[in-house]
């Protein structure tokens, strides 16, 4: 590493854990826990509402409070995705697929163990990818475009077919649905409204949050009530529960590989302007089932089903910031608020960041490390009480968790439109589990439709004007044979095995 | 005949919605520019074909319905029966629905906080049995955390009821 | 006699006019509505403005971000609000006008109408628009520009179809003779800016402001002031003389071609289009406010937005001011209107050719 990225790094670190610097991250962690534990509020609400109090601090404690917001807010929201099926925002939704199964096993110490190890891991490895790429910042952030974007939706589709279990028409259906849904509301390139069917409400698109909401948190309170089932985890005593927490963390160290696959894929697609979190974790879940050599318990308590979309939602904060912090261009939507921040501070993200406030950038940097490390801390702190949540009576917490979800869902956006979205699928989600169709292509295919269709049109109209040549860019191709691979590899070697089996 | 009511009774009208569904929006596309309807049209079409293989699939009298689903619920293990306090007895899903279906009309009268708590004391009184002072206790605390968290910590309005606005 | 003694005694007092308007807010909460994301542009100069009218009117303002329907849902709901003060908000003027205007579908045709449906009570800030190339491109100046447009289409990279920039694009085109091919779907200006850093389009149009870092650092190259350049007040930080629209001598105007409006119709395109931006970022009250309440807003606004304090936190901020009082923002955003209702046919021709 240059001297000079190296100094500023240690002079970061050292101003972050010195007195009384450090309260800023201590209080950012925890106010950022308590938001990201509240469905349909997130980072970027909490930096708008501290915006004004900040007015006219120092850069220091600004970078020091903001970066903790950005790191601390990711994890609680997959401690209610695990517990009650419902996520604290959209990136934590894919932690339920097999976390909420987990719980409803009992192995909810377990499931959490495993999230807050790969959350606090994975943005580790998120964070020093960033800052390995420092000085190639720029020019790696302007390398990808819509030709990539392109690519990387289409590497996520082809998860689809690993995600549909035994029944792949089900699962194309499925997806094919979340196609529809993705193209609800104005269409930017020709400014015509899409299938609104004349509602207003629609025009603008269906929002993931209220959908999310309703296709697992309130489709699984119908199922728990229909069922009669007595609690989540199946059991009214503490005792009975099944799993350590330490066998989650272990269980982080024992698929190394896969988390470390997950964390880079995080940190690449959180390096993206406009991806958005959710669809990290979307790629990360469907490339560990598709990689997976007996992929049958995906969904129903599959412990690699947390490892991996938690590792890559936590790696994506350090790559969301590459973009941010070089081009002033946000990697997502709390990175887009963290940009305000710093403009209105008087610090200009870009060539001018990267040089004259080095420093500064190793502040947030190693803020938003330290608020990973302390909200995992804390989660697994607390994880016998949280886990006691799940053998409380469901005539108890149906209600809580009802109100709760709904909550969020208005709340996102502050339109009652968004609590009927989420009670309508709701209704939707629930039948879809009853009758076993599949949930998360529909939901996967939501996420990437619009950068699928997006990227497309672009690729296709760039290429006709003959500004680009699709086959020619290096990580196109890169990410075409990735995408082969990820395909044509699992069946192969499936098959490989099989017939080595049978040799001997 | 038969075939198709038994096919019904397990969940096959799920997939006469979606195609219904898709048909509908479909029929909808035609109305849209070529750039804009390209793509959708493509995968309406495809979901269309799709939905109706299943469909045919469905009415095949040996059909087991999307075993191994990821998300689909799993085989429960019989629970223990605690004397203290009675399970509430499985119901119909409509039934559920219904009342489910209360909160968002409490809170479009009422708004988060008040229909929110309304709907939490019904609840817990009339659907869970539980007693007066435990539903009114549970449903103002929960009104009280709402108001606090979001009023006075986050400073977040929060959605206003038609008749508290 | 006692009536004139109290009018005397209320004219005499310092802030005596006012002091029954704005007098109902003080302690009060007041909606500022956005039509923005967090962070985004117009969340920035709200909250630019938020502790600086917190301190004026006595009362608190909570930001709520409303960007759906790319500020519409915004609009409607300031327009829909009770006309007592406790509900403010900022919005898109021109773009408002642009999406009734050109009334592309219903929700579009029902839109607001910012010079009739609301109180004005002051302008923040003008659009103040250029048009801008890589570093790479090779284009170091507008007249290479033109002598490229000659030999083949222009490529512009443009934000979604309906939008101000994009009805104003081919007028501009059309006024400069330029050969061009637009490429829409770059959703956010940090799209277009990196579609052109990365030599995907060769020019973009952009304010100024949202790309002065790029330019600073010589990233982008800015080719044509598109509307007048007066009241920016980042113009001095330009590398190089910039020509202007309309400007004489600034060898942009190109003769010939057909005008489908007609001559007798036609406004000179440089100002029209000048005119259609310049309504800007305005921030409105709903209908029927009381007119003391109304004049108390708009001097304290017009008044905060002339201050040194606020004119240095925005230029720490990086955020140009361009303040105007209501009556001349009302005026503009007339004007603006009646220009983009004579440029209609224009747009929406321009936007059934995307359609193809």
């Amino acid at each position: 590493m240059d001297t000079t990225v190296l100094d500023a790094a240690l002079e970061g670190l050292r101003i972050v854990f010195s007195w009384p610097y450090i309260l800023y991250p201590i209080a950012g962690t925890l106010l950022a826990m308590v938001f990201s534990a509240t469905p349909g509020l997130n980072s970027a609400s909490l930096m708008a509402l501290a915006i004004p109090i900040t007015y006219g601090w120092e850069p220091i404690p600004v970078m020091l409070l903001f970066g903790a917001f950005v790191g601390g807010a990711t994890f609680m929201g997959s401690v209610t995705a695990i517990l009650f099926n419902v996520p604290g925002k959209a990136s934590n939704a894919v932690a339920l697929l097999d976390g909420y199964p987990m719980a409803q096993q009992g192995r909810a110490k377990e499931a959490i163990g495993s999230a807050a190890t790969a959350s606090a891991l994975g943005a580790t490895v998120g964070i020093f990818l960033l800052i390995g790429m420092i000085p190639v910042m720029r020019s790696a952030a302007i390398a990808l475009g819509p030709a990539e974007y392109l690519m990387i939706a289409i590497w996520g589709l082809t998860m689809l077919a690993a995600l549909a279990g035994n029944s792949l028409v089900r699962g194309l259906i499925a997806a094919g649905l979340g196609f529809q849904l993705a193209f609800i509301g104005y269409d930017p390139r020709t400014a015509e409204l899409r299938f609104t069917l004349g509602v207003d409400y629609l025009a603008d698109g269906l929002s993931l949050v209220p959908v999310l909401l309703g296709l697992f948190a309130i489709a699984e309170v119908i199922d728990l009530l229909a069922s009669g089932k007595e609690t989540i985890a199946g059991t009214r005593s503490f005792e009975r529960l099944q799993g350590r927490m330490i066998d989650g963390v272990r269980a982080v160290f024992r698929h190394f590989w896969l988390f470390m696959r997950s964390s880079v894929l995080g940190t690449i697609i959180g390096a993206i302007p406009g991806i958005g979190g959710s669809v990290a974790g979307y790629i990360a879940y469907g490339h560990a089932s598709q990689t997976a050599a007996d992929n049958s318990q995906f969904g129903k308590g599959d412990v690699r089903g947390v490892i991996a979309p938690e590792a890559a939602a936590d790696a994506k904060d350090g790559g969301a910031l590459i973009p941010t912090l070089a081009l002033g261009i946000p990697g997502g939507t709390g990175t887009a608020v963290l940009l305000g921040v710093l403009t209105l501070h008087g610090l200009t993200p870009g060539r001018e960041m990267l040089t004259d406030h080095l420093v500064l950038v190793f502040v947030l940097i190693w803020s938003l490390f330290l608020s990973n490390w302390m909200t995992s801390l804390l989660g697994v702190s607390f994880v016998n009480p949280l886990a006691r949540l799940t053998t409380i009576h469901t005539g108890r917490l149906v209600p809580v968790i009802l109100v709760v979800a709904a909550t969020g869902a208005i709340q996102y956006r502050g339109d009652w439109g968004d609590l009927a979205c989420a009670m309508a699928f709701g209704v939707l989600g629930y039948f879809m589990k009853r009758y076993h169709w599949p949930r998360i292509p529909l939901v996967m295919a939501l996420a990437l439709a619009p950068l699928f269709e997006n990227s497309l049109h672009l690729t296709l109209r760039l290429q006709e004007l003959g500004r680009i040549d699709f086959w020619s860019r290096p990580m196109v191709l890169v990410l075409l044979v990735l995408t082969l691979l990820t395909v044509l590899l699992p069946p192969f070697s499936k098959r490989w095995k099989e017939l080595r089996r049978h040799k001997n | 005949m038969q075939r198709i009511k038994m096919a019904l009774q397990q969940g096959a009208w799920l997939a006469w919605v979606f195609a219904a569904g898709t048909a509908l929006l479909l029929w909808q596309s035609l109305g849209l520019s070529p750039v804009a309807s390209l793509i959708p049209r493509f995968v309406l079409l495809f979901t269309l074909l799709l939905l109706l293989v299943e469909i045919a699939l469905e009415l095949k009298p040996s059909r087991t319905p999307g075993a191994n689903i990821a998300g689909s619920r799993s085989e429960a293990e019989p629970l223990p029966r605690r004397p203290e306090r009675p399970a509430m007895a499985p119901q119909q899903p409509w039934r559920v629905i219904c009342w489910i279906a209360v909160l968002p009309l409490a809170t479009w009268l009422f708004g988060v906080i008040a229909g929110g708590a309304l709907f939490c004391m019904a609840f817990l009184r009339w659907r869970s049995r539980e007693s007066w002072l435990y539903s009114l206790t549970v449903a103002l605390v929960l009104g009280l955390v709402l108001q606090v968290l979001f009023s006075w910590v986050f400073q977040a309005g929060l959605y206003q009821g038609l008749w508290t606005r | 006699m006692i009536k004139k003694v109290l009018l005397v005694l209320a004219l005499a007092c310092p802030g005596g006019i006012w002091a029954d308007g704005c007098d109902a807010l003080q302690g009060q909460t007041i909606r500022f509505i956005v039509p923005s994301q967090a962070g985004g542009g117009y969340d920035a100069y709200s909250r630019l403005l938020q502790p600086f009218l917190e301190g004026s009117l006595n009362a608190r303002i909570v930001i709520e971000n409303r960007p759906q329907a790319g500020g519409l849902v915004a609009a409607v709901m300031i327009r829909d609000a009770d006309p007592d003060g406790r509900t403010l908000g900022i919005i898109n003027a021109a773009g408002l006008l642009a999406a009734r205007v050109s009334a592309l579908d219903t929700a579009t045709a029902r839109a607001p109408d910012p010079s009739e449906d609301f109180t004005v009570l002051a302008r923040v800030v003008a659009n103040h628009m250029m048009l801008f190339t890589g570093r790479d491109s090779g284009i170091s100046d507008l007249g290479e520009l033109l002598r490229i447009s000659a030999t083949r289409p222009v490529v512009v990279g443009v934000r979604d179809a309906g939008s101000a920039s994009y009805f104003v694009f081919p007028i501009a085109a059309r006024y400069l003779g330029l050969n061009y091919s637009l490429v829409t779907g770059y959703v956010g200006s940090s799209s277009r800016v990196l579609a052109s850093l990365r030599g995907e389009v060769d020019i973009i149009l952009q304010t100024l402001d949202s790309v002065m870092p790029y330019v600073k650092s010589g990233e982008l190259v800015p080719l044509l002031w598109v509307t007048d350049p007066a009241g920016a007040s980042q113009r001095g930080e330009l590398p190089s003389k910039v020509p202007v629209l309309g400007e004489s001598g600034d060898g942009s105007r190109q003769a010939g071609g057909a005008d489908p409006l007609g001559a007798d119709t036609l406004e000179p395109e440089a100002a029209a289009i000048s005119a259609m931006l310049s309504a800007g970022r305005l921030v409105m009250a709903p209908r029927g406010l009381a007119p003391a309440l109304e004049t108390c807003l708009q001097d304290t606004l017009v008044e905060l937005l002339h201050s040194n304090d606020l004119m240095r936190a925005a230029n720490a901020a990086g955020l140009s001011l361009d303040p105007a009082d209501a009556s001349q923002a009302l005026a503009e955003l007339k004007m603006s209107r009646r220009y983009m209702e004579q440029y209609a046919p224009l747009m929406r021709a321009a936007i059934d050719e995307t359609r193809q």
